[in-house]
């Protein structure tokens, strides 16, 4: 019942301020100004760079290492003893 | 008196004599002969033993894994025959191939004895008031000029027993002499002693000439009863018996039925107390006990077979609680010649009284036993109605919980239900309305997006059809796909290969390259962020934190 609950309350929240974005009542939302043909078209062209370009499966997988040890970096650097150390 | 000779024939005919047959099994001590014998008597392969009639008999299957030799039977009946014509009883084997009792030869065919006059089992000097009705022949190999019968167990039997006459004079059965003397008539043909017969054949699996048959109740009788007496039942109970039915007792074309007849006891009608409810709300304002009611079992079954054993049950609910009577009666039918057949009236053969006590359980001993031998069924159940109502379109918390919904939607155990469990219908809407309702639903747009799901859009391509009275549109129309022609499985890169023996493409050449320099390049990386080496790593001017420490 509680996350019921907490679920009516997001739908209540949206809906009022929904009303004064653009796209209301459309089934289904697209995003406004166009943007949704922009970014559906930056999808494509990802998609046909990485058919077309083969190295940009290994460029991707290198991008999200990267970004992962990153991510591993700044939460080692939480913990206080190794965070000094790793600084 | 044509007429009435061919009444009489068919009365001799219904009123023929049903035997069992037992069988023995093979046995290694004289003292296991009767234990180990098996009743076969009442099976539903049993027919009409009709003396006198040439052709008839019965037949029975023995079991499929029957061995040992077939050492001797016995003819237990009442032949009354004297003087002339002799019949002859004829033993058969018919040994079968197929376990459906198929394919079949006659391995067998005994027809004679020592004792005797000639081939003919011959049934003179056997009075029809005589108490000797156990009639036994030993089969004599050097007679019969036959071995004896080993049954092989891979093979299936079938015995015959079959009537013949081998000088017949008339078809009528003679009984005590001429045909004067038949003797069968409705209904007197109860006593065995009555019509001659063919009561009964055991079988004596050995090699022992000697065979004594066991001395077995063949009178309509009944075995047990259902309730039992002077036990304590519930409300609803199994009520029926166990029977045995002996042919002679019934006619062949009504047969006969088993009639239960159930009064309840006045004088206890209202003193069963306790947990009967069904007795106190009975007794309830008057002493009256309840109705009586009657059950009735087998009338088809037992016109069909006549003879043998029955085990009739049926759960019935009885009226009330407290101190029943049953009055189990076994009953002949019968179609009197002044009802034109049109009514059947019973006439009881053997009847019996049970005193029984209807007690319905206590509440909890009902508990008790649901859980004990449904507990299962109940776990599953719960959990498939759980399911139900989590799985429901309709069910929903703000209406299984609002009583003041006077409708269906109210129910309690939905409610309780959905406090703790919400409901899937419920949720996939919610979802479905934030999905569609900004902002959030911007977030689940690129989502879409992302997954490719709803694109809306499509790399460029090249079309161009050229008109028809252009020399060009001989060659056809002109469609270029670049992207596609560029991507790794498009022709134009594969088609670029190498001259050396392995023809490798660009890409196949190519790729350990830049895989090389890729995975290098995020190695510096790494390095860098570990090493702390900054961009402005080669700029004099000292960091904050080391003016800081200077100071």
């Amino acid at each position: 019942m509680i996350f019921e609950i907490i679920m009516y309350g997001i739908i209540v929240l949206s809906d009022f301020f929904g009303r004064f974005l653009p796209g209301y009542g459309e089934v289904p939302l697209k995003l406004p100004w166009g943007v949704d043909d922009y970014v559906a078209l930056g999808i494509n062209g990802y998609k046909v760079l990485a058919q077309s370009f083969p190295p940009m499966q290994t460029i991707r997988n290198a991008f999200l290492i990267y970004i992962g040890f990153r991510i591993a970096i700044q939460l080692l650097k939480a913990v206080p003893i190794l965070g000094r150390t790793l600084q | 008196m044509q007429r009435l000779k061919n009444s009489l024939i068919y009365c001799a005919i219904s009123l023929a004599v049903v035997g069992g047959i037992y069988v023995g099994s093979a046995k290694n001590t004289e003292a296991a002969t009767i234990s180990a014998q098996i009743t076969y008597g009442g099976q539903s392969d049993v027919q009409h033993a009709i003396l006198g009639n040439v052709g008839y008999g019965f037949s029975q299957k023995m079991p499929p894994d029957i061995s040992g030799n077939f050492g001797s039977y016995t003819i237990r009946g009442n032949f009354g025959l004297t003087g002339t014509p002799s019949n002859e009883i004829i033993l058969r084997i018919r040994e079968c191939i197929n376990s459906d009792y198929t394919d079949c030869t006659v391995v067998r065919n005994y027809s004679g004895d020592t004792v005797h006059t000639g081939t003919r089992h011959g049934f003179y000097n056997i009075p029809v008031s005589s108490t000797e009705d156990f009639y036994t022949i030993t089969i004599d190999p050097v007679y019969n000029d036959q071995a004896p019968f080993t049954f092989n167990a891979s093979k299936f039997y079938i015995m015959e027993v079959d009537v013949e006459n081998t000088s017949p004079i008339a078809d009528d059965w003679y009984v005590n002499g001429g045909a004067s003397a038949l003797l069968c008539s409705l209904p007197n043909q109860n006593t065995f002693t009555d019509c001659g017969g063919l009561g009964a054949i055991f079988y004596d699996l050995e090699d022992t000439p000697t065979f004594t048959p066991p001395v077995t109740d063949t009178s309509t009788h009944f075995i047990s009863l259902y309730p039992e007496n002077g036990t304590t039942t519930a409300t609803t109970s199994a009520v029926g018996a166990s029977i045995y039915a002996n042919g002679k007792d019934f006619d062949a074309a009504t047969g006969g039925r088993l009639h239960i007849h159930f009064t309840q006891d006045s004088a206890f009608a209202c003193q069963n107390s306790g947990a009967v409810y069904d007795a106190v709300y009975t007794c309830a304002g008057s002493n009256t006990p309840a109705s009586p009611f009657d059950v009735d079992f087998g009338t088809t079954s037992l016109t069909a077979l006549l003879a043998g054993s029955y085990n009739y049950s049926e759960n019935i609910i009885f009226p009330a609680g407290g101190k029943w009577t049953g009055t189990y009666e076994i009953q002949q039918a019968s179609k009197p010649w002044y009802y034109a057949g049109l009514f059947t009236t019973y006439n009881t053969l053997v009847s019996t009284t049970t005193h029984i006590t209807i007690g319905q359980l206590s509440p909890m001993d009902m508990i008790r036993a649901a859980v004990a031998s449904s507990s299962a069924a109940f776990a599953s159940t719960t959990q498939h109605g759980i399911g139900a109502i989590l799985a429901s379109t309709t069910a929903s918390l703000a209406t299984a919980c609002n009583p003041f919904t006077f409708s269906s939607n109210f129910n309690l155990g939905d409610c309780l239900t959905l406090v703790i469990w919400p409901g899937q219908q419920a949720i996939s809407d919610d979802f479905t309305i934030i999905q569609n309702t900004p902002p959030w639903g911007y977030v689940f747009r690129v989502i879409d997006l992302l997954s490719a799901t709803t694109s809306s859009s499509s790399m460029p391509q090249i079309d161009y059809t050229f008109a028809t009275d252009s020399p060009m549109s001989v060659m056809g129309d002109i469609h270029f796909d670049p992207f596609g022609e560029i991507a790794s499985a498009g022709t134009l890169v594969n088609e670029m290969t190498s001259d050396r023996s392995d023809h490798a493409t660009v890409w196949t050449i190519l790729m350990p390259i830049v895989n090389i320099f890729v995975y290098l390049v995020l190695a510096f990386m790494i390095i860098h962020d570990l090493t702390g080496i900054h961009s402005h790593a080669g700029n004099s001017k000292p960091r904050r934190d080391e003016i800081t420490a200077n100071k």
